[in-house]
């Protein structure tokens, strides 16, 4: 196992170490101990450690937030802070930095351990968390995309599913191999350098081919993105979209028909369009582009135009036809495609018909240049019809060019026309030179008089039968009219001067035959007159003209259509001449396009209509085709075809296209431009909009996947469904469409739709909406089969011609998985926050087996816990199971093959297949169909596992997988931490317990508002004070140190203590005092205060019985050691003393004058008692005597002094400054009388070695004092003993630390001390000094003193001659 | 002060010496004895006003010879003479008459100490009986 990697960050080197020391003791590899901020930073990044232990008060400018922060910001290294006291602020500011937990100091191992590995822990679960977030994210974003990632080298390291698809390539096969290897060869450049730029950073786009496993073509959009990892780049991630259909269909779209696109530019259109089939569209853009082609062949201009036109019209090329209109369908009964490409062989009734036929009319092409052949053609049913047939050549020069045909049905003429012939034929044997009918009518009775026989063929009467018959009878009665009025008007002005009366006039007449038929005629008519010269009848000469006439008639007649058609159609014709630069004729449908009637049109020059540019543009282009006349190779009728912007009459601009040709006249010279000009607007419009945004392309080739909707508002039902419906819906179109929106919507949902469209109707109306704005939101569907589905739709409106919303256009696209994986995400947060509330383990994992069940669609689940002592496995929760299978798994033992799958920690996900097959047939008894199980592991061992299972579905979904992995996760989390949170509990149960009932009095204090927060029973017992009675620090104060001084004394003392325990690190000292309880009694109370926090913990100590017990053996002691002595000694010295004093006193008395005894003695003896004293003075006996009282008062003094060393020592424990107390106790002993005048104690040399870093030391002041000042007497008392004059006395006093004791060591140079003297030494009354020398008491009470006082020792070390050292031994720390 | 009679018992020869000449320096009458039976058979057979009782004596306790005397003459002001800091009469002394006052510390720096407390002793117990 990889050792865990830790950073120490700590500026006391000590706990530094301490802390390296633990954490190697606990099996962590530290890799690193820095002390600032800025060291750690820089370490953390280039040792990358597991986890950074952070000392949140550093030295330097950087404290362990800051330096936190900004490790987090470059790497994701979780962070551990160590603290001393935390206030709230620096937590609050530490929080930011989102620390994985606080340690706080002093720091034990176990909270060391625990602390780590639960943030390695949390840092790994939340890792993984992370990434797969972030493949949900992408996954969510990309849908149908393929996502790549790659290393620096554009290795793959990862490719997503859909590449099987869409390249036919697997996930194995593109792992591990460069990205560039799929990138067509033309494209590899390009992708290289989007790689290369990528690595500068932020995200790139654009679109390549690829190869697919299939060697076909793959267009991609793809956008990627660079990684970085820690700063440095790491390959980079595309995503990529197939975007080859697109292509595709733009391509087509381009290519095939540039119409399409204009006309796509209402989304409604391109539907309807994708919805028309190919086949029409494509009959269409056939006929439009030849109409194009046609249209630029001025020969036949008006000819060509049309389909529609009343003869049958239709173009062969190498004889087969290859254009037909629909006249010629209806004449032959085929339709298009079945003529199409066919020869007109089909159409006749023998080959030789139709050899026939091609050999007239090659003739006559070959001859005139067309041909007019009548002949018959064979109807798809069979019936045999006449055929009047005109062929031309397109190219007149080129004989193999394509012919062009007309077919004209002349079955019904013909009937008629083959009498006519027949007759005809044989008036023309009758008369080859009359080949006219003459006839006479009479002018009065309108009736004819006389008619030619060659009136007979002509009209079908005799002509004896035609005498007598009227007019009316052979002239159409539309001409009959015109006649009468021609003959009035001519016999109005007949006569009258220079009116010739030989004249004549010619009518076209017509006439009806004597079988009701029409025939036209030629008639030149004149007066014939009577012997006065009036005009009396007229005769007329008639030749038939039918013929021609009908032929006439009907070139009139056609023609007069296709001008009607050519004017109709929305193409605008025009033709200029160029030298006058004006229109000479201009299509009606100008107006239309341009605005102006076609009058108007006529008088404007080609400047009017062009904007400025196109006029430039048509300029440039004009003059071009002009400098390439005449060239080689150059078609004098080349089509030209120019875009140009044309002005409307009403200012706006409008997109056409020009096809244009040059006419010329017969020489070839340029007299004008013929044009077909055709509105692009919307096409122009449509590309523009498309060059702006790829976005519609999108839409359009998405769409087929998509399930497109048309809502029609006022009928409230679909209009339209695309046929993918089936696969999305479960419906048919058909049925869709006549369902309500509330039966294909769960009713949320269809809230969601009447909302949106209620919002969007009210937006319609205010100005400034965009018309083509679309909405996008996302509703469930009730699909047919009941499930439901997530979709999201894109909609927009379609608008009537008003431009009112009058439906809505919906694009559909499932988004469950999307909707599955948010589903899964918001599950899996739910299931976090709500684990954070649990504190129950039966609860929690209730809870997961429930998040696991929705997240995945299955329907029951359990949890095991693995038991820890056998290994085997307990059912600890269960959701939807039966009763004999909760029987038979509520536990597994270690060795059965459930545990030992569990044991393995590797997920098992079995299908039923796989069930089936299992030994264990609880499974299948309780009809599980799929089940999963998912080994919860910590610390790499399996606690627990995870079972989910269904009885009705088969398998569980990949997708499933990771969420249930993710749920054991949290299973592992829940266990830990309530785990965690019971041991807690139990400890703190524990620990309260024992405060509760500990026999010590112990208080809990904030430090901060100084409220006293608990208090246990014993101080309640013990001092009688509860939180009730004392709820702050001050009423205790008050309460417990009365006396305003000593209170003082108290607090200052404590204050003294903290500070002193801050500055050094270690624990407060504890601290005696006496305590007024609530009864009034005073108590003697040691404290102990330790602070967590803000808390401050007191534990009290009663030392009163002690204190008692103490000095009663101290004075029991004194009593059998000294006290006793002290009182006998006092006693023997006094009596001498007294004797001493007395004496010197009554002395004194019997020599005082106010005494009359003493007169009384002197005369008695004869002297002069004044003479006495005089002599007594004289000789100073008096001032002996004196002297005599004053030493014996001083030597009692001594004694009394002496005796209050036995008394009862002030043994007050405080912290003492040694070398203070030392400099104080070497004062009082210079200022000794004793030692002074004595032992000269001035002039021996004292020499300090202190060590001035030593703390203070608990002791006792006075004792101390008392002890060394002993200590110095005995040291100059020895020396004093000394008899040389080259003697210099020296005392060197040291102090200093040995071990956790403070050391003092007095040390002179005298004679020193003989072993047997040493071992008696500190014996009471063993003393060397002799008689008045000393009392043998100084060293027995020194060693009493810190033996028994103090806890220490006090010993000697000497040689004779080599002076002497007393040793005192004093603890630094105090126990009680 | 004359004719006031005091006896001195203590076994040190030199302090009834000098005690017995200062008292007598002050106008007492001075009887004085070397052990306590000396000094009781003393006081059984004369009449004392005062009496200065050494403490520590070679035969007996200072304390019983006081508590002696007061039985053989109960008017008797008796003074505990001693070397000791910290002596303090027994409450069997103090019902006697013994108390504080009556405790003559050696050594004694100013004599005329004694001499104000035997007057003070006995001038009280004078009143109180002439009274």
């Amino acid at each position: 196992m990889i050792k865990v990697k830790l950073l120490v960050v700590e500026d006391e080197l000590v706990i530094g170490m301490s802390i390296q020391m633990s954490l190697e003791r606990l099996g962590y590899a530290v890799v690193g101990i820095v002390s600032s901020g800025e060291e750690a930073v820089e370490k953390a990044l280039e040792l990358q450690p597991d986890l950074i232990l952070m000392d949140i008060i550093l030295s330097g400018t950087m404290d362990g937030i800051e330096a936190a922060r900004e490790i987090r910001k470059q790497v994701d290294i979780p962070i551990i802070y160590l603290t001393a006291n935390a206030d709230s602020p620096t937590v609050e500011r530490a929080r930011d930095t989102v620390p994985y937990g606080y340690l706080n100091k002093p720091i034990n191992e176990r909270d060391l351990m625990s602390n780590i590995d639960s943030a390695i822990h949390k840092h790994h679960l939340e890792k993984r968390l992370r990434d797969r977030e972030e493949r949900y994210r992408l996954l969510i974003e990309s849908l149908n995309d393929i996502l790549i990632s790659t290393d620096e080298n554009g290795i793959v390291t990862y490719v997503s599913p859909q590449i099987k698809a869409i390249t036919g390539y697997t996930e194995t096969e593109i792992v591990g191999k460069n990205f560039a290897e799929f990138v067509h060869p033309d494209d590899s450049a390009k992708t290289a350098e989007l790689i290369e730029k990528g690595k500068g950073g932020g995200s790139r786009m654009g679109e390549f081919r690829a190869i697919g496993s299939t060697g076909d073509l793959i267009w991609f959009h793809v956008s990627g993105s660079p990684a970085f990892v820690n700063g440095r780049f790491n390959g980079i991630r595309v995503i990529l979209r197939d975007i080859t259909k697109q292509k595709r269909a733009e391509e087509e779209a381009r290519h095939k028909n540039e119409e399409l696109l204009a006309a796509n530019e209402e989304l409604q259109s391109i539907i309807e369009e994708l919805e028309s089939t190919n086949a029409e569209f494509e009959a269409q853009n056939r006929e439009l582009l030849r109409t194009r082609d046609e249209l630029a062949t001025d020969d036949a201009m008006l000819r060509s135009i049309f389909k529609v036109a009343p003869v049958g019209i239709g173009t062969e090329r190498n004889r087969a036809i290859v254009w037909s209109n629909s006249m010629l369908h209806e004449i032959t009964g085929y339709a298009e495609e079945e003529l199409y490409g066919q020869s007109a062989r089909m159409l006749y009734l023998s080959d030789e018909d139709y050899e026939e036929l091609a050999r007239q009319m090659v003739e006559q092409i070959y001859k005139t240049g067309m041909g007019t052949v009548e002949t018959r053609w064979k109807r798809k049913d069979g019936t045999v019809i006449d055929i009047l047939l005109k062929a031309m050549l397109m190219d007149p020069d080129k004989m193999g060019a394509d012919g062009i045909f007309m077919a004209l049905d002349i079955t019904e003429k013909k009937r008629a026309g083959e009498a006519l012939r027949r007759s005809e034929e044989k008036y023309r044997h009758l008369a080859e030179n009359i080949s006219d009918n003459l006839w006479v009518v009479d002018l009065k009775t309108l009736k004819l008089e006389y008619s030619s026989p060659y009136g007979k063929p002509i009209l079908g009467y005799d002509t004896l039968a035609i005498q007598g018959l009227p007019i009316r009878n052979i002239i159409a009665p539309e001409h009959l009219e015109m006649v009468k009025d021609i003959l009035a008007e001519e016999l109005d002005r007949d006569g009258q001067p220079g009116i010739d009366p030989n004249r004549t006039r010619t009518l076209e007449l017509k006439q009806v035959h004597k079988n009701g038929s029409t025939i036209w005629t030629e008639t030149t008519v004149k007066f014939l007159r009577d012997e006065t010269g009036k005009p009396v009848s007229v005769i007329g000469v008639a030749h038939e003209i039918t013929g021609r006439k009908q032929f006439e008639t009907e070139l009139v007649a056609s023609e007069e259509k296709y001008r009607e058609l050519a004017e109709h159609m929305s193409d605008y014709l025009w033709v200029l001449d160029i030298h006058a630069l004006k229109y000479t004729y201009v299509s009606p449908s100008c107006k239309d396009l341009i605005g102006y009637e076609t009058e108007e049109s006529l008088m404007l020059a080609a400047s009017d209509v062009l904007t400025p540019d196109s006029l430039n543009k048509a300029n440039r282009f004009f003059a071009g085709e002009f400098s390439r006349e005449g060239r080689e190779g150059v078609d004098p009728d080349r089509p030209m075809i120019l875009e140009l912007e044309l002005m409307h009459k009403d200012g706006h601009i409008v997109w056409t296209e020009m096809t244009a040709k040059f006419l010329r006249d017969k020489s070839g010279a340029i007299t004008g431009i013929l044009g077909v000009s055709r509105d692009i607007t919307r096409r122009k419009r449509t590309e523009l909009a498309l060059a702006a945004s790829e976005e519609k392309y999108r839409l359009m080739s998405e769409s087929i996947s998509d399930l497109i909707l048309i809502w029609d508002i006022m009928t409230e039902r679909f209009s339209y469904v695309s046929p993918v419906s089936w696969e999305m819906t479960g419906y048919l179109p058909e049925e869709l469409l006549s369902l309500p929106l509330n039966e294909i919507l769960t009713p949320e949902s269809h809230d969601v739709v009447i909302g949106v469209m209620g919002e969007e109707i009210a937006l319609d109306s205010r100005p400034g909406i965009n018309p083509a704005r679309s909405r996008v939101f996302t509703v469930e569907l009730k699909r047919k089969d009941g499930s439901t589905l997530w979709i999201e739709i894109t909609a927009r409106f379609l608008r009537n011609e008003s431009g009112n919303p009058a439906g809505v256009l919906g694009v559909a696209r499932d988004i469950s998985e999307r909707k599955h994986a948010e589903h899964v995400m918001i599950l899996q947060r739910d299931l976090a926050q709500a684990l954070g509330a649990i504190s129950v383990l039966e609860d929690a994992l209730a809870l997961c087996i429930q998040t696991g069940i929705r997240a995945t669609g299955m329907d029951s689940g359990s949890v095991h816990l693995v038991d820890r002592l056998t290994g085997g496995l307990d059912l600890a929760s269960h959701i939807g199971l039966g009763e004999a299978f909760i029987k038979k798994s509520s536990h597994y033992d270690e060795q059965s093959p459930n545990a030992r799958l569990v044991m393995k920690g590797e997920p098992v996900y079995s299908t039923y297949e796989e069930i089936k097959k299992f030994s264990d047939k609880s499974l299948t008894k309780e009809g599980l169909r799929a089940i999963a199980i998912i080994p919860v592991m910590h610390n790499n061992r399996a606690i627990a596992c995870l079972g989910i299972a269904s009885h009705v579905i088969d398998n569980i979904p990949p997708m499933a997988r990771n969420t249930l992995e993710n749920i054991a996760a949290h299973i592992g989390d829940i266990i830990m931490r309530i785990e965690m949170q019971d041991s807690l509990r139990r400890s703190e149960e524990k620990f309260r317990l024992m405060i509760e009932n500990s026999p010590f009095p112990i208080a809990i204090i904030e430090n901060s508002t100084g409220a006293i927060t608990y208090t246990n029973k014993s101080l309640e017992n013990i001092l009688g004070y509860n939180t009730a009675n004392i709820p702050t620090m001050r009423d205790w104060l008050k309460a417990a140190y009365p006396d305003p001084a000593y209170r003082k004394k108290i607090k200052e003392s404590w204050e003294q203590r903290v500070r002193d325990a801050v500055t050094a690190g270690t624990a407060v000292e504890p601290q005696e005092a006496d305590v007024r309880c609530l009864d009034g009694t005073l108590r003697r109370i040691e404290f102990h205060m330790v602070f967590i926090g803000d808390l401050l913990f007191f534990m009290m100590n009663d030392l009163t019985e002690k204190k008692i017990n103490q000095e009663m053996m101290i004075q029991t002691e004194k009593m059998t050691s000294l006290g006793g002595l002290a009182a006998g000694m006092a006693h023997e010295i006094n009596n001498p003393l007294g004797i001493i004093l007395q004496g010197a006193q009554g002395a004194l008395s019997r020599l005082s004058s106010a005494v009359k005894k003493n007169k009384d003695a002197a005369a008695k003896m004869g002297l002069d008692f004044d003479r006495v004293l005089e002599f007594l003075q004289e000789r100073d006996i008096v001032e002996y005597l004196e002297g005599i009282r004053d030493a014996g008062n001083r030597a009692a003094k001594i004694v009394s002094n002496m005796l209050q060393f036995s008394r009862r020592s002030e043994t007050s424990i405080a912290p003492v400054d040694i070398n203070l107390l030392i400099d104080k106790t070497i004062e009082i002993a210079s200022n000794d009388y004793d030692l002074k005048k004595k032992y000269n104690f001035r002039k021996i040399q004292i020499i300090r070695e202190y060590n001035l870093k030593l703390k203070k030391v608990p002791c006792s002041e006075t004792g101390i004092q008392q002890v060394i000042l002993n200590l110095l007497k005995n040291a100059a008392q020895a020396m004093g003993n000394v008899k040389s004059d080259k003697f210099k006395p020296v005392i060197t006093i040291r102090t200093g630390k040995r071990g956790r004791s403070a050391v003092i060591e007095v040390t002179d140079n005298g004679p020193g001390i003989d072993s047997n003297v040493q071992r008696h030494i500190f014996e009471p009354f063993y003393t060397t000094k002799g008689m008045g020398g000393g009392t043998g008491l100084g060293l027995s009470v020194s060693h009493y003193i810190i033996d028994k006082n103090h806890n220490g020792s006090i010993t000697v070390e000497s040689k004779p001659g080599k002076g002497a050292t007393f040793i005192i031994s004093l603890p630094l720390t105090r126990t009680v | 002060m004359s004719g006031m009679r005091v006896i001195i018992i203590d076994d040190e020869p030199m302090i009834i010496k000098m005690l017995k000449g200062y008292l007598e320096d002050q106008g007492f009458d001075v009887a004085s004895a070397g052990t306590g039976r000396e000094g009781l058979e003393l006081i059984s057979r004369e009449r004392f006003d005062a009496a200065i009782v050494d403490l520590g004596l070679a035969d007996m306790e200072g304390s019983n010879v006081v508590i002696r005397a007061k039985t053989i003459q109960p008017g008797i002001a008796c003074f505990i003479h001693t070397g000791s800091v910290d002596y303090i009469p027994s409450d069997e002394l103090v019902s006697l008459g013994v108390d504080a006052d009556s405790v003559i510390r050696k050594p004694q720096p100013d004599m005329h100490e004694i001499s104000r407390a035997i007057v003070k002793k006995v001038g009280m117990k004078g009143r109180g009986v002439t009274s």
